[in-house]
């Protein structure tokens, strides 16, 4: 008896809260994917949210006319449409409409032809579309090069911060060439960063994308490295100035032991791409066997004096360059700075700071 | 929140006075022990929810002491003072569920707000003090019926929860995407301290001095209060109670 009224009253529950409803039309607008031939790609595209980037051989395609197709969140449209001719060479905009036509999502498709000279001064920065940070970029052959990444977006998830000042990676107004530097700070990400783990964002800046999705559940996968390059480097210049934070602490804020005051780390490696390992990431990018040379700054204590000071380290070569594959971009470059020597897996000291300007790959 | 309290209070000493002076035969003291299953649940459920994974009811008691006043063959009206639980754990798989994943200091400003997709174990567990008020319809069988409101008064309270495996985009479905394998979340400063609705209920006479009875109980007021954003959707309390009571006298 008691039973089947429970069981009648449960039913009733069920009844009022309702079933589950049919699905509704999905909100996402995403390209998930943008269709290359082999034939005339230098490195396999990389997307983030809002933009796609793919180095290609401008000789093995007509630039001012290519038809690029896109896979996109099922039921998403976008306009211009998938496989239409476009003119590549400068960005194009794309816009995504979700399947429920409710959310739009603008992108910025870029096909580059060649990859950065190997000279960087750190003058252009490109703010986000909520203007909340900054990323430096490079101007090649006239056209704008997203080739620098940060860990700021994952950084912005965590904090509120709505100005770049308040980011790890920024512009800044002390230089050596030109009007800016890069400066890296490592900052704490307060309650929530600690709550995953992370509670310092190193200050850090790289050749390659930052893969934000990943940012929570694989962190050292999330920095993705390399650019094609297609030149044998031989040394690694410029100048910095460091002020370590003091003593480090671990992901678990606490003092490491024994106690060592937080380094940065700079550091340029060349590698060689394949189909299945196209870039590396901070779990391999100074070990993996792909690596041919690499360049690191042996200390990276603070600084003496107020000023920058030179670095000039020589890339060791761990194998030969293969002057074929060198041509036809198989290795790529990157360069990495970060203000916590192993910010990566959130050791560091809060408030270290990395100034950075006028640095060069010097090639054969 | 407390003058309903106080003006149920003193009704119900109204009510044993006014008994008492008037005929102490139709008044019936009873004490109640009873167990709930239900949930705190949306009324009609979001497209977002897209699957119930899991459901758990716990061990949700009830104690309760109360009075009934036979005024007018077949009828009575009733009303106690009850100690109860009400919860549950869900695990839901969701789509575009809209919240915020907040790092338990509930400031409110260490938070990733957005749309998340993947799934979500919610714990509910609260306590209450409940003053119900029946009209109790007394057939000529064991069988008697009832229906009626009740205000309830929050002692102990926890809404929190864990998403795991999935992914939340920044503010917008077409913000920056963040895969997530395990946020915890914890919104239980947001649960109302008061909760009213009606109640409808059953009792089957078993013995002279015991009845078997169910309750079901719709809360009619938000689980959560009104300036709460976190989950796009209201929740409310649903319950059965499931118990057996003791007369003193009849």
């Amino acid at each position: 008896m008691k039973n089947t009224i429970a069981a009648a009253t449960l039913l009733l529950i069920f009844w009022l809260a309702g079933c589950i409803r049919p699905e509704a039309e999905n909100m996402e607008a995403d390209i998930l994917e943008v269709k290359l031939p082999d034939s005339i790609l230098i490195a396999p595209p990389v997307l983030s949210n809002t933009t796609v980037r793919a180095f290609v051989k401008y000789e093995k395609m007509n630039i001012k006319a290519f038809a690029l197709e896109f896979v996109l969140t099922p039921g998403a449209t976008i306009s211009p449409q998938s496989g239409v001719a476009q003119d590549f060479s400068s960005p194009v905009t794309y816009t995504v409409r979700s399947a429920d036509g409710n959310w739009t999502k603008q992108y910025r498709v870029s096909l580059l032809q060649n990859t950065v000279s190997g000279t960087f001064f750190f003058e252009n920065w490109a703010l986000t579309p909520e203007a909340n940070y900054g990323t430096p970029y490079e101007i090649e052959f006239g056209e704008q090069q997203n080739v620098w990444a940060s860990g700021n977006s994952g950084f912005s998830l965590v904090t509120p911060e709505k100005a770049p000042e308040a980011y790890p990676t920024r512009q800044f107004t002390e230089a050596i060439e030109g009007k800016y530097s890069a400066l890296l700070e490592t900052k704490s990400t307060g309650t929530l960063g600690a709550m995953f783990n992370m509670p310092i964002a190193a200050g850090n800046l790289f050749l390659g994308s930052f893969d934000g999705s990943k940012s929570f559940t694989a962190p050292l996968e999330a920095t993705v490295f390399g650019i094609p390059f297609n030149k044998k480097p031989v040394r690694f210049t410029g100048q910095y100035k460091y002020v370590s934070g003091g003593p480090v602490k671990d992901k678990n804020q606490q003092p490491v032991s024994p106690e060592r005051l937080d380094e940065c780390d700079i550091y340029a490696v060349i590698f060689k791409g394949s189909a299945g390992q196209p870039y590396l990431n901070g779990t391999n990018v100074l070990t993996d066997p792909s690596v041919v040379a690499v360049a690191q700054l042996a200390n990276g204590r603070s600084t003496a004096g107020s000023g920058f000071v030179a670095f000039d380290i020589p890339f060791q070569y761990r194998a030969e360059i293969d002057p074929t594959d060198l041509a036809a971009y198989a290795y790529k470059l990157t360069v990495v700075f970060s203000s916590s020597k192993n910010g990566a897996v959130f050791e560091g000291a809060v408030g270290s700071k990395l100034l950075v300007d006028n640095v060069k790959i010097l090639t054969e | 929140m407390k003058l309903p309290y106080a003006i149920l209070v003193a009704g119900l000493i109204f009510l044993n006075s006014y008994a008492h002076a008037q005929d102490q035969k139709k008044l019936d003291f009873n004490v109640r022990a009873g167990f709930s299953i239900g949930g705190a649940s949306p009324v009609g459920f979001p497209e977002s929810i897209r699957k119930i994974r899991k459901y758990n009811p716990g061990l949700l008691l009830s104690l309760e002491a109360g009075a009934e006043y036979h005024f007018s063959k077949p009828w009575a009206l009733a009303s106690a003072v009850r100690f109860e639980q009400k919860g549950m754990t869900t695990e839901a798989q969701v789509k575009g569920y809209y919240t915020t994943f907040n790092a338990g200091d509930r400031s409110g400003d260490q938070s990733v707000t957005g749309y998340y997709t993947g799934n979500v174990e919610t714990t509910v567990r609260n306590s209450y003090i409940t003053v119900p008020v029946h009209l109790i319809y007394n057939f000529n069988s064991p069988l008697s019926v009832r229906v009626g409101g009740f205000a309830s008064w929050i002692l102990e309270k926890k809404f929190t929860g864990f998403a795991r495996d999935g992914y939340i985009r920044d503010k917008t479905p077409v913000g920056e995407k963040e895969e997530i394998s395990e946020a915890a979340y914890d919104f239980s400063d947001q649960i109302r301290p008061f909760n009213a609705g009606i109640e409808l209920g059953a009792g089957y006479k078993i013995r002279s001095h015991l009845t078997a009875s169910v309750n079901f109980s719709w809360g009619l007021t938000p689980l959560m209060k009104s300036d709460f954003q976190s989950i796009d959707f209201k929740m409310y309390n649903l319950f059965a109670n499931v118990g057996l009571v003791y007369h003193f006298r009849r």
